[in-house]
């Protein structure tokens, strides 16, 4: 129960105002590098949920995969972050870099290669 | 430049248990604050509510005259050491030290009697007390104003105790420093300031016999 809190209030941070605000703080290039480093760090499980759905429904292979990479992938990674890595946003909040810019730079970054992959899908189909 | 950190009226409640209440505390450059406390006093939340990590029931932070909510977004203000390792098992000794000081100075800091041999190693191949000193020497040669330490001293073998304690001292005259271990009498050697968190307030120690007078110490620890 107290982990669903947790994930509801961390949800709520994410309101529009916030994503505003991060999008218009532009990071340096080391700033970037570490942020490279945090969403690599998630491809794991993102990668593995695309793949899961996309065997499921292999027909539509860049579709299924684009969407499991983007809606479960990202919760699952953002998850065992959450839950087993915790510690190692002291590496980040060291150089400035807070726990809402990781985790919005994740989640654009997922939703911007899911939708892409799941157009090259569509368009696949359709050709 | 002389910089001043305070904190003021912190409150925070754990499952309506009260563990601070309205603490004030004040940490200059040249600082070296020893914070003592027992287990569950609320040391390690005071730190990381002064870090920004952590968000008070209430809490007034101001370095130099100017208020933050959380000090960390700032560059260049405030470093934390937690308790737990914190760097990246998969990255190399030398990329991190890369990152951290951005290029600058990598191979200065890097000339060390243990660091040298392990440049090129894992962090996750390090040892507890090894990971603890580089964490350590990294945080202090950051171009922070002030630097919290919460059990630096936690797992590393004497003789790297001696070290971190000479590198403390050295950074003292450019950085605040607050930290707080268990292993007390390190902490008495190393600090020129001293508290105690008690009862969720801060008490200052003036001698030993302070620590015994709010029973953080038995009479006979006192040799």
């Amino acid at each position: 129960m107290s982990l669903l809190i947790h994930c509801y209030n961390n949800l709520y941070r994410f309101s529009v105002i916030n994503v505003q605000l991060h999008l218009m703080t532009i990071p340096g290039k080391n700033q970037l590098k570490l942020l490279l480093i945090f969403y690599k760090s998630t491809l794991l499980f993102s990668i593995a949920c695309g793949v899961m759905l996309a065997a499921i429904n292999f027909q539509l292979f860049f579709v299924a995969f684009g969407f499991g990479f983007l809606s479960a992938g990202t919760v699952i990674s953002l998850l065992y972050k959450e839950i087993s890595k915790q510690h190692e946003y002291y590496f980040y909040y060291n150089k400035g870099i807070s726990k809402q810019t990781l985790i919005l730079t994740c989640v654009l970054a997922n939703l911007v290669i899911g939708i892409l992959l799941i157009i090259i899908g569509s368009y696949a189909k359709h050709s | 430049m002389q910089s001043i950190l305070e904190i003021d009226s912190v409150m925070k409640s754990f499952d309506g248990r009260r563990i601070l209440s309205d603490i004030y505390l004040k940490c200059e450059t040249g600082d070296i604050l020893g914070m003592l406390g027992r287990n569950g006093s609320g040391k390690s939340t005071l730190l990381k509510i002064l870090f920004g990590a952590m968000k008070g029931d209430h809490k007034f932070i101001r370095i130099d005259g100017e208020i933050y909510d959380k000090p960390f977004k700032t560059p260049g203000l405030v470093c934390y050491l937690p308790q737990h390792n914190f760097l990246l098992g998969h990255l190399s000794v030398i990329t991190t030290v890369d990152l951290y000081l951005e290029g600058m100075g990598v191979d200065t800091f890097l000339d060390d009697e243990l660091l040298g041999k392990l440049r090129d190693n894992k962090i996750n191949s390090l040892s507890g007390g090894e990971s603890r000193y580089l964490e350590i020497k990294l945080l202090l040669s950051m171009p922070s104003k002030f630097v919290l330490l919460d059990e630096p001293f936690n797992g590393v073998a004497p003789v790297m105790i001696e070290q971190l304690k000479t590198m403390i001292v050295q950074h003292s005259t450019t950085k605040g420093i607050i930290l707080t271990d268990h292993d007390y009498n390190n902490v008495l050697d190393v600090a020129n300031k001293y508290c105690l968190v008690y009862d969720g307030g801060i008490k200052h120690i003036e001698t030993k016999n302070d620590l015994v007078k709010w029973q953080y110490l038995k009479l006979n620890s006192l040799d």
